[in-house]
């Protein structure tokens, strides 16, 4: 009487259908309701790896994107600043070429020109979130040594307290820009400035003709470190782009991975609903007739 | 030959169905019973009487039949499939047991669902990077302290919790060594009412099922060797330790390792450690002291790395007063339990040493070189970075887990179809046992006809012979 069917066995059986039916269905149920299709390790070992590295990737390139807003906003202000001081300098080489002619009452351009001189000192120790721009790696009154600004005014000598260090910072995908215009370029335009007062207050007319070129000359500095400027931000915005496209390509990936397919899921999840029921259904069923109910 | 003999023959019916439908009825009692083994009643003809006739030749003898008799009531046992069935038991509930293991190992990690230690790590580097983009600003440096802060902490809180586990796995052990104690105890037990029967000349089925129950029941916790004895007992090895020998159990003990300070099982008997014992006592052990352990020792050994790497470091940059670095990472707390900031830089942003040299404090090139630390290759990490590694430990949990689940799948589902065949031969169909229920009941109603048949010949015989 061997290969009998039992209840027992048949309980077994109906068991483990059961048991796989409503497993498929719970996993069908939270992959649906996370949105995952891995939601632990074990539920894809390769995959979880690729998830964790793009995921880590993802935050280092968002952490970034923000951290090139304020080095944009910093080249800005860097480049605003050097505006100021192109429009200072480009006033007192009006006054200059002004005071330059003979019988002129060079006395009357003189207050000007002195505040002139400490606009574009006050300008040149501007701070961008309370870092000096123009200190080369100076950039706290500590660092200073003793210095009360990066540029300090005494008479008409302006005296460079910082020094001659480019400022790199990383943008993302291995770039650097430097974020800083070091003060000694500036030095040049701040000894014309400083001689431009001093020649006025000797009336010294010839030292003020022959101080023309260094003018234009010192203008030249500023402009040619505002179009450096220019470069850093451009290269810095470059790379903000490339990092929101990464963005994009990165999340994707870890989409096509991670992620379910909402459809098939919902397809699988309705399947495995309706296995469920049967099977329950099925089983219910089962013992409910033997030969003994129409013994008698 | 007598007028009675008859009525003996079908007396002899009447008593075998009824023994017959008697076993009917108590497989049919039993049908649900886990580990029972169908009886059947051996029916055999009884042996028969030789007499002389006066039919036939002279010296012809006839052998004439003198009923049915009970031979026996012998239980349907497949040893090969019940061996097969219990093997498979201690495979399911040890691949059970590491799945459920790994998957409280999983919860732990928390990944990658973002409340993991990759989430500590990432915002660690970020806030490095933070510090490398604006080196001045204490706000930052403050940020990049509570990064730093709570990943020491997510790394402490990941040790304490492998410990906790670990401790679980003890109480664990504990219990189960009660347990298995128990069942070699009912074992030795039920080995000595056998072989009373045994000797007796009897097939105690029901015992014998009991015990088959109770080795099924053991097998969940270890792997278990039986072996037969001439008298109907059963040893049961577990590894090389005689755990049932005959009518007597030798009991497992526990006691603390003071190396590893968790429980080693010993068999009382051979004070032989039960190493790798199989099934969920095995499983238990195995995720204690190796996967457990693993993985703990996979974090410690990233916490060390960053300790040393990040301190070494440290020390070659300038902090914000232009004082040379210190110690970042406390230097003494060099495991994934015991890391944490150093007293010199907790409460203090300006002394984190973001700049190459002294008061060039716009420059970022250590704060730079430390944001990139994770992506760094570390010989202490087999050349892999901090992060590579981590994410290949956490991948090798997730593998441990499919493993398991596939493992929990297979023997799932070899368990089902081991019960059915099990079934199929020792199993109590219940149409089977009514059926067989209808034939004995026949069987003894034509028995009793007969009788009746007999005795109405015998009336007639005496009512021939009264007058």
């Amino acid at each position: 009487m061997d290969n009998q069917v039992t209840l027992q066995g048949w309980g077994a059986q109906a068991t483990a259908d059961i048991d796989n039916a409503l497993a498929a269905y719970s996993a069908s149920q939270q992959q649906i309701a996370t949105g995952r299709r891995i939601n632990t390790p074990g539920d894809d070992p390769a995959g979880v790896v690729f998830v964790l590295s793009t995921q880590g990737a993802l935050a280092a390139n968002s952490s970034q994107f923000q951290r090139n807003g304020l080095i944009h906003g910093q080249l800005q202000t860097t480049d605003d600043a050097l505006n100021s001081l192109e429009t200072i300098f480009t006033r007192a080489r009006d006054l200059a070429v002004a005071a330059a002619s003979d019988g002129v009452p060079r006395s009357s351009y003189l207050t000007e020109a002195q505040s002139l001189l400490q606009s574009a000192v006050q300008a040149a120790n501007q701070t961008y979130n309370g870092a000096y721009l123009f200190a080369g790696s100076k950039t706290t009154p500590t660092s200073l040594g003793g210095a009360s600004a990066p540029f300090t005014l005494s008479g008409t000598t302006v005296t460079y307290n910082g020094d001659t260090q480019s400022l790199t910072r990383a943008v993302g995908n291995g770039q650097q820009v430097t974020v800083n215009v070091s003060g000694n370029n500036l030095q040049n335009m701040f000894n014309v400035l400083g001689s431009f007062v001093t020649n006025l207050t000797n009336n010294d007319g010839t030292s003020i003709r022959n101080s023309l070129n260094a003018f234009d000359s010192a203008l030249q500095n500023i402009l040619s470190a505002r179009a450096q400027v220019g470069v850093q931000t451009n290269l810095a915005d470059r790379v903000s782009s490339q990092l929101q496209t990464e963005d994009t390509t990165l999340s994707q990936a870890l989409s096509q991975t991670r992620d379910v397919d909402m459809a098939a899921a919902a397809t699988r999840f309705n399947q495995a609903g309706i296995a469920y029921q049967a099977a329950i259904q099925s089983s219910a069923h089962i013992f409910q007739k033997s030969l003994l109910d129409y013994m008698g | 030959m007598t007028a009675f003999f008859g009525i003996m023959t079908a007396e002899s019916a009447l008593s075998a169905q009824q023994t017959a439908l008697d076993t009917i009825s108590h497989n049919l009692a039993n049908a649900t019973t886990p580990g029972y083994h169908r009886q059947n009643v051996v029916l055999q003809a009884s042996p028969p009487y030789t007499v002389p006739t006066t039919m036939g030749p002279v010296g012809t003898r006839l052998q004439e039949g003198t009923g049915v008799t009970v031979g026996g009531i012998s239980a349907s046992r497949d040893l090969w499939l019940d061996g097969q069935l219990q093997s498979n038991t201690t495979a399911n509930a040890q691949a059970t047991t590491q799945q459920q293991g790994l998957n409280s190992l999983q919860a732990l990690l928390g990944e990658p669902n973002g409340e993991g230690l990759s989430s500590s790590l990432q915002a660690y580097w970020s806030a490095w990077s933070n510090v490398a983009e604006q080196p001045e600003d204490l706000g930052v440096r403050g940020s990049l302290l509570r990064s730093a802060g709570d990943l020491a902490t997510q790394f402490n809180h990941l040790a304490q919790g492998i410990q906790s586990q670990q401790n679980d796995a003890d109480q664990q052990v504990s219990t189960m060594v009660t347990q298995i104690n128990q069942d070699t105890q009912k074992i030795a037990t039920l080995n000595a009412q056998i072989a009373v029967a045994h000797g007796a000349g009897q097939t105690p089925n029901d015992l014998i099922d009991q015990r088959a129950s109770t080795v099924n029941d053991l097998a969940q916790y270890v792997q278990v060797n039986t072996v037969s004895q001439q008298n109907g007992m059963l040893n049961v090895v577990v590894g090389t330790s005689l755990l049932v020998s005959a009518d007597r159990s030798n009991q497992l003990t526990t006691k603390s390792n003071a190396s590893t300070g968790h429980l080693d099982v010993y068999s009382s008997d051979d004070a032989v450690t039960l190493s790798q014992p199989g099934g969920k006592l095995g499983a238990t052990i195995n995720l204690r002291d190796t996967v457990l352990v693993n993985t703990l020792q996979q974090l410690n050994q990233i916490a060390s790395t960053m300790v040393t790497a990040t301190n070494t470091l440290h020390q070659t940059g300038f902090d914000l007063n232009g004082n040379p670095g210190g110690n970042f990472f406390d230097p003494t707390g060099t495991t994934a339990a015991t890391i944490k900031l150093d007293a010199s830089i907790v409460n203090n942003p300006s002394a984190i040493a973001a700049s190459k040299a002294a008061l060039a404090t716009g420059d970022s090139t250590i704060a730079n070189s430390m944001a990139n630390l994770g992506s760094t290759t570390q010989a202490s990490l087999g050349n892999s970075s901090i992060t590579a590694y981590y994410n290949f430990a956490i991948g090798s949990v997730g593998s441990q887990m499919a493993q398991a689940q596939s493992d929990v799948d297979r023997t799932t589902a070899a368990g089902t179809f081991l019960t059915q065949q099990q079934q199929a031969v020792s199993g109590v169909s219940v149409d089977d046992q009514a059926t067989q229920l209808l034939v004995h009941q026949r069987a003894y109603e034509a028995a009793a006809r007969s009788l009746t048949i007999l005795n109405g010949l015998f009336d007639t015989l005496m009512n021939a012979v009264s007058h």
